[in-house]
Protein backbone atom coordinates (compact mmCIF):
# COMPACT_ATOMS: atom_id res chain seq x y z
CA UNK A 1 0.00 0.00 0.00
CA UNK A 2 1.63 3.27 -1.33
CA UNK A 3 0.65 6.41 0.29
CA UNK A 4 2.14 9.98 0.49
CA UNK A 5 3.77 10.91 3.74
CA UNK A 6 1.34 14.11 3.74
CA UNK A 7 -1.14 11.55 4.17
CA UNK A 8 -0.68 8.95 7.13
CA UNK A 9 0.20 8.89 10.53
CA UNK A 10 2.57 6.03 10.45
CA UNK A 11 5.58 6.85 11.95
CA UNK A 12 8.41 7.56 9.70
CA UNK A 13 11.56 6.73 12.32
CA UNK A 14 14.88 7.97 11.26
CA UNK A 15 17.53 5.78 10.86
CA UNK A 16 20.24 7.51 13.44
CA UNK A 17 19.35 7.46 17.23
CA UNK A 18 18.76 11.15 18.54
CA UNK A 19 21.18 12.57 20.60
CA UNK A 20 20.41 13.26 24.11
CA UNK A 21 18.06 16.87 24.50
CA UNK A 22 21.16 18.80 26.60
CA UNK A 23 18.28 21.15 27.96
CA UNK A 24 16.72 18.76 30.18
CA UNK A 25 17.13 18.84 33.92
CA UNK A 26 16.81 14.89 34.41
CA UNK A 27 16.27 11.76 32.43
CA UNK A 28 14.32 8.76 32.31
CA UNK A 29 15.64 6.38 29.50
CA UNK A 30 13.82 2.77 28.82
CA UNK A 31 15.15 0.08 26.50
CA UNK A 32 14.71 -3.44 24.91
CA UNK A 33 16.32 -5.96 23.83
CA UNK A 34 20.17 -5.78 22.90
CA UNK A 35 20.10 -2.91 19.99
CA UNK A 36 18.19 -0.69 22.55
CA UNK A 37 20.14 -1.12 25.45
CA UNK A 38 23.31 -0.39 23.04
CA UNK A 39 21.94 2.82 22.10
CA UNK A 40 20.54 3.50 25.44
CA UNK A 41 23.96 3.16 26.75
CA UNK A 42 25.34 5.53 24.33
CA UNK A 43 22.76 8.20 26.07
CA UNK A 44 23.29 7.23 29.42
CA UNK A 45 26.93 7.99 29.06
CA UNK A 46 26.18 11.23 28.11
CA UNK A 47 23.59 11.73 30.48
CA UNK A 48 26.09 10.82 33.38
CA UNK A 49 29.00 12.80 32.03
CA UNK A 50 26.61 15.89 32.40
CA UNK A 51 25.73 15.39 36.00
CA UNK A 52 22.21 15.47 35.63
CA UNK A 53 20.05 12.80 37.20
CA UNK A 54 18.97 9.57 35.92
CA UNK A 55 16.68 6.92 35.99
CA UNK A 56 17.16 3.61 33.68
CA UNK A 57 15.36 0.84 33.03
CA UNK A 58 16.29 -2.50 30.57
CA UNK A 59 13.69 -5.53 29.80
CA UNK A 60 15.50 -8.61 27.66
CA UNK A 61 12.11 -10.22 27.61
CA UNK A 62 8.74 -9.77 25.61
CA UNK A 63 5.76 -8.21 27.63
CA UNK A 64 4.69 -4.89 28.77
CA UNK A 65 6.84 -4.26 32.29
CA UNK A 66 8.87 -1.77 31.10
CA UNK A 67 5.95 0.66 30.85
CA UNK A 68 4.72 -0.50 34.20
CA UNK A 69 8.59 0.50 35.64
CA UNK A 70 8.31 3.89 33.67
CA UNK A 71 4.41 4.23 34.89
CA UNK A 72 5.74 5.05 38.32
CA UNK A 73 8.57 7.53 37.86
CA UNK A 74 6.29 8.99 35.09
CA UNK A 75 3.16 10.20 38.01
CA UNK A 76 5.98 11.65 40.28
CA UNK A 77 8.28 13.09 37.16
CA UNK A 78 8.58 17.16 37.41
CA UNK A 79 8.68 19.39 34.32
CA UNK A 80 12.29 19.28 33.33
CA UNK A 81 11.96 15.56 32.48
CA UNK A 82 12.71 14.12 29.39
CA UNK A 83 11.89 10.57 28.68
CA UNK A 84 14.30 8.67 25.84
CA UNK A 85 12.95 4.90 24.78
CA UNK A 86 15.13 2.78 22.39
CA UNK A 87 13.40 -0.37 22.10
CA UNK A 88 10.93 -2.26 19.08
CA UNK A 89 8.14 -0.54 17.55
CA UNK A 90 5.79 -1.75 19.48
CA UNK A 91 7.59 -0.93 22.76
CA UNK A 92 8.39 2.71 21.12
CA UNK A 93 4.59 2.99 20.73
CA UNK A 94 3.82 1.88 24.55
CA UNK A 95 5.87 3.97 26.20
CA UNK A 96 5.07 6.92 23.64
CA UNK A 97 1.08 6.59 24.90
CA UNK A 98 2.50 6.29 28.20
CA UNK A 99 4.59 8.92 28.70
CA UNK A 100 2.29 11.57 26.88
CA UNK A 101 -0.74 10.64 29.40
CA UNK A 102 1.44 11.42 32.04
CA UNK A 103 1.40 14.96 30.45
CA UNK A 104 4.54 14.94 28.22
CA UNK A 105 4.66 16.85 25.13
CA UNK A 106 6.30 15.61 21.69
CA UNK A 107 9.53 18.03 22.48
CA UNK A 108 9.98 16.07 25.91
CA UNK A 109 9.98 12.52 24.21
CA UNK A 110 13.34 11.27 22.24
CA UNK A 111 12.54 7.69 20.42
CA UNK A 112 14.70 5.27 18.65
CA UNK A 113 13.32 1.89 17.17
CA UNK A 114 15.69 -0.67 16.77
CA UNK A 115 13.05 -2.87 14.58
CA UNK A 116 9.48 -2.98 13.27
CA UNK A 117 7.18 -6.14 12.54
CA UNK A 118 5.28 -6.59 15.42
CA UNK A 119 2.23 -4.39 15.01
CA UNK A 120 -0.61 -4.03 17.34
CA UNK A 121 -3.91 -3.86 14.97
CA UNK A 122 -7.48 -2.01 16.67
CA UNK A 123 -10.50 -3.61 15.46
CA UNK A 124 -13.32 -0.90 15.08
CA UNK A 125 -15.92 -3.40 15.06
CA UNK A 126 -15.02 -5.60 18.48
CA UNK A 127 -12.85 -2.89 19.63
CA UNK A 128 -10.03 -5.95 20.24
CA UNK A 129 -6.34 -5.29 19.77
CA UNK A 130 -4.47 -7.85 17.80
CA UNK A 131 -0.72 -8.21 17.54
CA UNK A 132 1.20 -10.27 14.46
CA UNK A 133 4.10 -9.26 12.50
CA UNK A 134 2.72 -7.24 10.08
CA UNK A 135 2.90 -5.03 7.41
CA UNK A 136 0.87 -2.27 6.33
CA UNK A 137 -1.69 -2.97 4.03
CA UNK A 138 -1.52 -6.73 5.45
CA UNK A 139 -4.96 -8.74 6.51
CA UNK A 140 -5.48 -10.34 9.77
CA UNK A 141 -7.68 -12.57 11.71
CA UNK A 142 -8.83 -10.11 14.15
CA UNK A 143 -8.71 -11.92 18.01
CA UNK A 144 -11.57 -11.02 19.20
CA UNK A 145 -14.14 -11.24 16.44
CA UNK A 146 -12.16 -13.03 13.68
CA UNK A 147 -13.26 -10.47 10.85
CA UNK A 148 -10.75 -10.16 8.54
CA UNK A 149 -9.21 -7.04 9.29
CA UNK A 150 -7.14 -4.67 6.45
CA UNK A 151 -3.73 -3.07 8.38
CA UNK A 152 -4.77 0.96 7.34
CA UNK A 153 -2.09 3.39 7.32
CA UNK A 154 -3.01 5.45 10.53
CA UNK A 155 -1.55 5.05 13.83
CA UNK A 156 -3.08 5.87 17.00
CA UNK A 157 -0.83 7.91 19.74
CA UNK A 158 -3.58 7.37 22.10
CA UNK A 159 -3.63 3.61 22.38
CA UNK A 160 -0.32 3.15 20.41
CA UNK A 161 -1.88 1.01 17.34
CA UNK A 162 -2.50 0.48 13.57
CA UNK A 163 -5.93 0.50 12.67
CA UNK A 164 -7.77 -1.93 11.14
CA UNK A 165 -11.15 -2.55 9.57
CA UNK A 166 -13.13 -5.25 7.61
CA UNK A 167 -11.80 -5.88 4.27
CA UNK A 168 -14.21 -8.58 3.01
CA UNK A 169 -17.43 -6.84 4.25
CA UNK A 170 -18.81 -6.24 0.90
CA UNK A 171 -18.34 -10.28 0.09
CA UNK A 172 -20.87 -12.69 0.71
CA UNK A 173 -20.46 -14.75 3.61
CA UNK A 174 -18.89 -18.39 2.32
CA UNK B 1 -37.23 75.07 19.70
CA UNK B 2 -34.59 78.30 19.50
CA UNK B 3 -31.59 77.95 17.92
CA UNK B 4 -29.90 78.73 20.97
CA UNK B 5 -31.23 75.71 22.89
CA UNK B 6 -29.86 73.20 20.33
CA UNK B 7 -26.45 74.11 20.75
CA UNK B 8 -24.45 71.31 22.64
CA UNK B 9 -21.94 72.16 25.83
CA UNK B 10 -18.62 72.38 24.46
CA UNK B 11 -16.98 69.15 25.82
CA UNK B 12 -13.65 69.57 27.34
CA UNK B 13 -10.21 67.95 25.98
CA UNK B 14 -11.58 68.17 22.46
CA UNK B 15 -8.57 70.31 21.51
CA UNK B 16 -6.05 68.85 23.51
CA UNK B 17 -6.73 65.42 21.79
CA UNK B 18 -7.94 64.27 18.26
CA UNK B 19 -10.92 62.45 18.92
CA UNK B 20 -12.40 59.82 16.37
CA UNK B 21 -15.12 61.30 14.70
CA UNK B 22 -18.15 58.46 16.27
CA UNK B 23 -19.49 57.67 12.50
CA UNK B 24 -15.83 55.87 11.90
CA UNK B 25 -16.12 52.54 13.60
CA UNK B 26 -14.09 50.39 11.90
CA UNK B 27 -15.87 46.92 10.08
CA UNK B 28 -16.07 44.05 12.65
CA UNK B 29 -15.48 46.67 15.55
CA UNK B 30 -17.46 47.17 18.59
CA UNK B 31 -18.96 50.48 19.59
CA UNK B 32 -18.73 50.56 23.54
CA UNK B 33 -20.01 52.68 26.30
CA UNK B 34 -18.42 53.73 29.40
CA UNK B 35 -20.73 52.43 32.24
CA UNK B 36 -18.30 52.87 35.18
CA UNK B 37 -14.97 54.20 35.97
CA UNK B 38 -13.09 53.31 39.41
CA UNK B 39 -9.35 54.83 39.73
CA UNK B 40 -7.38 53.91 42.01
CA UNK B 41 -3.30 55.12 42.25
CA UNK B 42 -2.04 55.16 38.52
CA UNK B 43 -4.47 52.17 37.17
CA UNK B 44 -7.91 53.44 35.92
CA UNK B 45 -10.42 50.53 35.61
CA UNK B 46 -13.06 51.04 33.18
CA UNK B 47 -16.48 49.11 32.18
CA UNK B 48 -17.19 48.73 28.94
CA UNK B 49 -20.95 48.06 27.84
CA UNK B 50 -22.79 47.23 24.75
CA UNK B 51 -24.95 50.27 23.58
CA UNK B 52 -27.82 47.83 23.32
CA UNK B 53 -27.80 46.34 26.80
CA UNK B 54 -27.39 43.27 25.44
CA UNK B 55 -24.52 40.96 26.03
CA UNK B 56 -21.35 41.61 24.97
CA UNK B 57 -19.40 38.41 22.76
CA UNK B 58 -17.71 35.89 25.10
CA UNK B 59 -13.73 35.27 24.84
CA UNK B 60 -10.97 32.95 25.40
CA UNK B 61 -9.54 34.00 28.95
CA UNK B 62 -6.58 35.49 28.57
CA UNK B 63 -8.22 37.88 25.90
CA UNK B 64 -7.43 41.37 25.08
CA UNK B 65 -9.45 43.95 22.89
CA UNK B 66 -7.70 47.23 21.04
CA UNK B 67 -9.36 50.50 22.21
CA UNK B 68 -9.33 53.72 20.29
CA UNK B 69 -8.31 55.89 22.64
CA UNK B 70 -7.33 59.91 21.88
CA UNK B 71 -6.13 58.77 18.39
CA UNK B 72 -3.86 56.16 19.48
CA UNK B 73 -4.86 52.43 19.38
CA UNK B 74 -3.78 50.21 22.66
CA UNK B 75 -4.39 46.55 23.43
CA UNK B 76 -5.49 45.84 27.22
CA UNK B 77 -6.64 42.49 28.85
CA UNK B 78 -10.26 41.82 29.71
CA UNK B 79 -10.50 41.28 33.32
CA UNK B 80 -14.22 40.26 33.85
CA UNK B 81 -16.20 37.25 33.24
CA UNK B 82 -15.61 35.56 29.77
CA UNK B 83 -18.84 34.18 29.58
CA UNK B 84 -21.55 36.29 27.92
CA UNK B 85 -20.26 39.30 29.67
CA UNK B 86 -22.78 42.48 30.52
CA UNK B 87 -19.08 44.22 30.34
CA UNK B 88 -15.74 44.30 29.49
CA UNK B 89 -13.75 45.33 32.11
CA UNK B 90 -9.85 46.84 31.47
CA UNK B 91 -7.61 47.91 33.79
CA UNK B 92 -5.47 50.80 32.36
CA UNK B 93 -2.27 51.82 33.71
CA UNK B 94 -1.24 55.49 33.18
CA UNK B 95 2.16 55.37 31.19
CA UNK B 96 2.63 59.96 31.67
CA UNK B 97 5.25 59.86 28.76
CA UNK B 98 4.06 57.00 26.79
CA UNK B 99 2.25 57.80 23.44
CA UNK B 100 -0.64 59.60 25.10
CA UNK B 101 -3.58 56.61 24.89
CA UNK B 102 -3.59 56.10 28.28
CA UNK B 103 -2.82 59.50 29.41
CA UNK B 104 -6.41 60.38 27.47
CA UNK B 105 -8.13 57.22 29.10
CA UNK B 106 -7.36 58.73 32.59
CA UNK B 107 -7.47 62.76 31.68
CA UNK B 108 -10.47 62.71 29.04
CA UNK B 109 -12.42 59.98 29.36
CA UNK B 110 -15.99 60.05 31.35
CA UNK B 111 -18.54 57.48 32.02
CA UNK B 112 -21.46 57.85 29.43
CA UNK B 113 -18.98 58.40 26.75
CA UNK B 114 -18.86 55.80 23.91
CA UNK B 115 -15.69 54.43 22.60
CA UNK B 116 -14.89 51.79 19.54
CA UNK B 117 -12.92 48.49 20.42
CA UNK B 118 -12.00 45.81 18.51
CA UNK B 119 -13.56 41.89 19.28
CA UNK B 120 -11.86 40.15 21.83
CA UNK B 121 -8.58 38.76 20.60
CA UNK B 122 -7.42 35.60 22.14
CA UNK B 123 -3.19 34.83 22.17
CA UNK B 124 -2.99 33.82 25.60
CA UNK B 125 -5.35 31.29 26.38
CA UNK B 126 -5.07 28.69 28.89
CA UNK B 127 -4.04 25.07 27.80
CA UNK B 128 -7.35 23.07 28.78
CA UNK B 129 -5.20 19.69 28.65
CA UNK B 130 -2.01 20.56 31.39
CA UNK B 131 -1.76 19.32 34.33
CA UNK B 132 -1.77 22.63 36.24
CA UNK B 133 -1.00 26.62 35.65
CA UNK B 134 1.62 28.79 36.82
CA UNK B 135 0.54 32.07 36.64
CA UNK B 136 3.23 34.79 37.17
CA UNK B 137 2.43 38.30 36.80
CA UNK B 138 4.59 41.79 37.33
CA UNK B 139 2.81 44.80 38.00
CA UNK B 140 -0.14 45.99 35.75
CA UNK B 141 0.73 42.44 33.95
CA UNK B 142 -1.80 41.01 36.57
CA UNK B 143 -4.96 42.09 34.31
CA UNK B 144 -4.47 38.98 31.97
CA UNK B 145 -3.84 36.55 34.95
CA UNK B 146 -7.12 38.12 36.60
CA UNK B 147 -9.47 35.93 33.71
CA UNK B 148 -6.88 33.36 34.49
CA UNK B 149 -7.69 32.66 37.15
CA UNK B 150 -11.34 32.99 36.94
CA UNK B 151 -11.63 29.88 34.34
CA UNK B 152 -9.40 27.40 36.44
CA UNK B 153 -11.71 28.52 39.59
CA UNK B 154 -14.84 28.31 37.37
CA UNK B 155 -13.39 24.83 35.43
CA UNK B 156 -11.50 24.03 39.10
CA UNK B 157 -8.14 23.70 37.25
CA UNK B 158 -5.33 23.55 39.01
CA UNK B 159 -3.07 26.52 39.29
CA UNK B 160 -0.80 28.64 41.24
CA UNK B 161 -0.06 32.56 40.94
CA UNK B 162 2.99 34.21 41.76
CA UNK B 163 2.40 38.36 41.77
CA UNK B 164 5.21 40.56 41.48
CA UNK B 165 4.15 44.19 42.40
CA UNK B 166 5.33 46.70 44.44
CA UNK B 167 3.85 47.16 47.94
CA UNK B 168 2.13 50.45 47.44
CA UNK B 169 1.27 49.81 43.70
CA UNK B 170 -1.83 47.97 41.59
CA UNK B 171 -3.71 47.79 45.28
CA UNK B 172 -7.25 47.48 43.22
CA UNK B 173 -5.92 44.60 40.93
CA UNK B 174 -3.78 42.62 43.95
CA UNK B 175 -7.48 42.53 45.87
CA UNK B 176 -9.58 41.69 43.13
CA UNK B 177 -7.24 39.04 42.36
CA UNK B 178 -7.28 37.53 46.17
CA UNK B 179 -10.70 37.79 45.94
CA UNK B 180 -10.54 35.67 42.70
CA UNK B 181 -8.02 32.82 44.01
CA UNK B 182 -10.21 32.49 47.17
CA UNK B 183 -8.15 29.47 49.67
CA UNK B 184 -5.59 28.98 46.72
CA UNK B 185 -3.79 32.69 48.12
CA UNK B 186 -1.22 33.63 45.47
CA UNK B 187 2.57 34.16 46.12
CA UNK B 188 3.08 37.82 46.73
CA UNK B 189 6.84 39.02 45.98
CA UNK B 190 7.89 42.86 46.54
CA UNK B 191 11.61 42.89 45.13
CA UNK B 192 13.57 41.36 41.89
CA UNK B 193 15.85 38.78 44.18
CA UNK B 194 12.59 38.22 46.06
CA UNK B 195 10.89 37.00 42.36
CA UNK B 196 14.13 35.19 41.19
CA UNK B 197 14.31 33.04 44.31
CA UNK B 198 10.58 32.18 44.33
CA UNK B 199 10.86 31.19 40.49
CA UNK B 200 14.18 29.18 41.01
CA UNK B 201 12.08 27.08 43.77
CA UNK B 202 8.63 27.02 42.59
CA UNK B 203 9.79 26.18 38.72
CA UNK B 204 11.64 23.67 39.32
CA UNK B 205 9.42 21.31 41.14
CA UNK B 206 6.31 21.54 39.18
CA UNK B 207 3.94 17.89 38.06
CA UNK B 208 4.85 16.76 34.47
CA UNK B 209 2.42 18.19 32.17
CA UNK B 210 2.42 21.89 33.82
CA UNK B 211 2.47 25.28 31.67
CA UNK B 212 3.96 28.75 32.75
CA UNK B 213 2.23 31.98 31.63
CA UNK B 214 4.13 34.76 32.68
CA UNK B 215 2.71 38.73 31.95
CA UNK B 216 4.54 41.83 33.18
CA UNK B 217 7.59 44.04 32.29
CA UNK B 218 9.89 42.68 29.45
CA UNK B 219 12.97 42.08 31.72
CA UNK B 220 10.60 40.94 34.31
CA UNK B 221 9.43 37.94 31.47
CA UNK B 222 12.66 37.34 30.00
CA UNK B 223 14.22 36.49 33.51
CA UNK B 224 11.33 34.34 34.24
CA UNK B 225 12.05 32.48 31.23
CA UNK B 226 15.47 32.35 31.15
CA UNK B 227 14.96 30.69 34.85
CA UNK B 228 12.14 28.59 33.47
CA UNK B 229 14.97 27.61 30.28
CA UNK B 230 17.66 26.49 33.06
CA UNK B 231 15.34 24.67 34.86
CA UNK B 232 14.71 22.21 31.97
CA UNK B 233 11.20 24.13 30.81
CA UNK B 234 10.51 23.22 26.99
CA UNK B 235 9.47 26.60 25.14
CA UNK B 236 6.36 25.08 24.31
CA UNK B 237 5.33 25.04 27.87
CA UNK B 238 6.04 28.76 28.23
CA UNK B 239 3.65 31.71 27.28
CA UNK B 240 4.81 35.14 27.43
CA UNK B 241 2.03 37.73 26.63
CA UNK B 242 3.96 40.57 25.28
CA UNK B 243 2.59 43.93 24.60
CA UNK B 244 5.33 46.34 24.75
CA UNK B 245 8.46 46.19 22.52
CA UNK B 246 11.82 47.58 22.68
CA UNK B 247 12.54 51.13 21.15
CA UNK B 248 13.86 50.03 17.92
CA UNK B 249 16.51 51.36 16.01
CA UNK B 250 15.42 53.29 13.21
CA UNK B 251 16.93 51.11 10.73
CA UNK B 252 18.71 51.17 6.77
CA UNK B 253 16.84 53.05 3.87
CA UNK B 254 15.99 50.41 1.30
CA UNK B 255 13.79 50.21 -1.54
CA UNK B 256 10.22 48.35 -2.13
CA UNK B 257 8.75 46.90 -5.16
CA UNK B 258 4.93 46.37 -5.41
CA UNK B 259 4.26 43.71 -7.11
CA UNK B 260 1.01 44.24 -8.32
CA UNK B 261 1.50 48.02 -10.00
CA UNK B 262 5.18 47.77 -10.48
CA UNK B 263 5.83 50.88 -8.12
CA UNK B 264 8.80 51.67 -6.49
CA UNK B 265 8.83 53.48 -2.98
CA UNK B 266 11.96 54.52 -1.11
CA UNK B 267 12.00 53.67 2.80
CA UNK B 268 14.72 55.86 4.57
CA UNK B 269 16.01 55.29 7.79
CA UNK B 270 13.55 56.16 10.53
CA UNK B 271 10.64 55.80 8.74
CA UNK B 272 8.81 52.69 9.07
CA UNK B 273 7.40 50.30 5.57
CA UNK B 274 3.95 50.98 6.87
CA UNK B 275 4.04 54.77 7.23
CA UNK B 276 5.58 54.66 3.69
CA UNK B 277 2.88 52.32 2.36
CA UNK B 278 0.24 54.82 3.83
CA UNK B 279 2.44 57.59 2.70
CA UNK B 280 2.01 56.50 -0.87
CA UNK B 281 -2.19 55.44 -0.53
CA UNK B 282 -1.37 51.81 -0.40
CA UNK B 283 -3.96 50.01 1.87
CA UNK B 284 -2.91 48.08 4.28
CA UNK B 285 -4.46 46.75 7.19
CA UNK B 286 -3.09 47.63 10.76
CA UNK B 287 -3.64 48.02 14.40
CA UNK B 288 -0.77 47.82 17.15
CA UNK B 289 1.97 49.06 15.05
CA UNK B 290 4.55 47.70 16.86
CA UNK B 291 5.14 44.10 15.56
CA UNK B 292 2.72 42.68 17.94
CA UNK B 293 -0.76 42.02 16.84
CA UNK B 294 -0.09 40.41 13.55
CA UNK B 295 -2.40 42.52 11.44
CA UNK B 296 -0.07 44.05 9.32
CA UNK B 297 1.05 41.14 7.45
CA UNK B 298 2.25 41.00 3.92
CA UNK B 299 3.45 38.80 1.22
CA UNK B 300 6.87 38.89 0.05
CA UNK B 301 7.64 38.03 -3.19
CA UNK B 302 11.61 38.66 -3.85
CA UNK B 303 14.23 39.90 -0.84
CA UNK B 304 15.25 38.60 2.66
CA UNK B 305 13.10 40.52 4.85
CA UNK B 306 14.71 41.49 8.25
CA UNK B 307 12.11 40.60 10.86
CA UNK B 308 11.83 42.57 13.82
CA UNK B 309 8.76 41.77 15.14
CA UNK B 310 7.31 39.67 18.29
CA UNK B 311 4.23 37.70 16.25
CA UNK B 312 5.98 35.59 14.04
CA UNK B 313 6.99 32.22 14.65
CA UNK B 314 10.40 30.49 14.03
CA UNK B 315 9.82 28.87 11.04
CA UNK B 316 8.27 31.76 9.47
CA UNK B 317 10.65 34.07 10.04
CA UNK B 318 13.04 31.68 8.15
CA UNK B 319 10.80 31.17 5.56
CA UNK B 320 10.81 34.78 4.77
CA UNK B 321 7.77 34.60 2.51
CA UNK B 322 5.72 37.45 4.41
CA UNK B 323 6.42 40.94 7.07
CA UNK B 324 5.21 42.60 9.19
CA UNK B 325 5.21 45.94 7.90
CA UNK B 326 4.56 48.17 11.32
CA UNK B 327 8.53 47.47 12.38
CA UNK B 328 10.36 45.33 10.48
CA UNK B 329 12.27 46.08 7.30
CA UNK B 330 15.03 44.50 4.81
CA UNK B 331 18.26 43.06 4.78
CA UNK B 332 18.51 43.69 1.09
CA UNK B 333 18.37 47.04 -0.13
CA UNK B 334 15.49 45.77 -2.52
CA UNK B 335 12.21 43.53 -1.03
CA UNK B 336 9.13 43.02 -3.41
CA UNK B 337 5.87 42.49 -1.80
CA UNK B 338 2.64 41.29 -3.17
CA UNK B 339 0.27 44.25 -3.20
Amino acid sequence: MTVSADHTSVPRWPDEPPDVDPTGSSYLVVSRGDAGRAVALGWTSTIVSAAKPLWTHHESGEGPASVDALSWHLAAARVGTRVMVAAPELDVLDVLRAVRSAGAIDAEVRAHVTQTGDRRVYCPHCRTHTVAHLEVGDTVACEGCRRTLIVYHHVSRLNGSYFGYMVDAEEPAA
Amino acid sequence: MTAAGAQAPASRGEAAYPRAPRTAVREGWLLLRVAGVSTAGRVRSLRLVSLTGDTLPSFTPGSHIVVEAGGRTNAYSLTGDFLEPTAYEISVLLIADGQGGSRWIHDELEVGEELSASPPRSAFAPVASARHHVLVAGGIGITPILSHVRAARLYRRSFEVIYAHRPDAQAAPLRELQALCGSNQPELVHSRAELTATLRNRLSDQPLGSVLFVCGPRSMMEATETIATELGWPAERIHIERFSTAALDPGNPFTVRLSRSGRQLLIPSGVSLLEALEGAEVPVPYLCRRGVCGECRVAVTAGRPEHRDLFLTDEERAAGDSVMCCVSRAHDPLLELDL
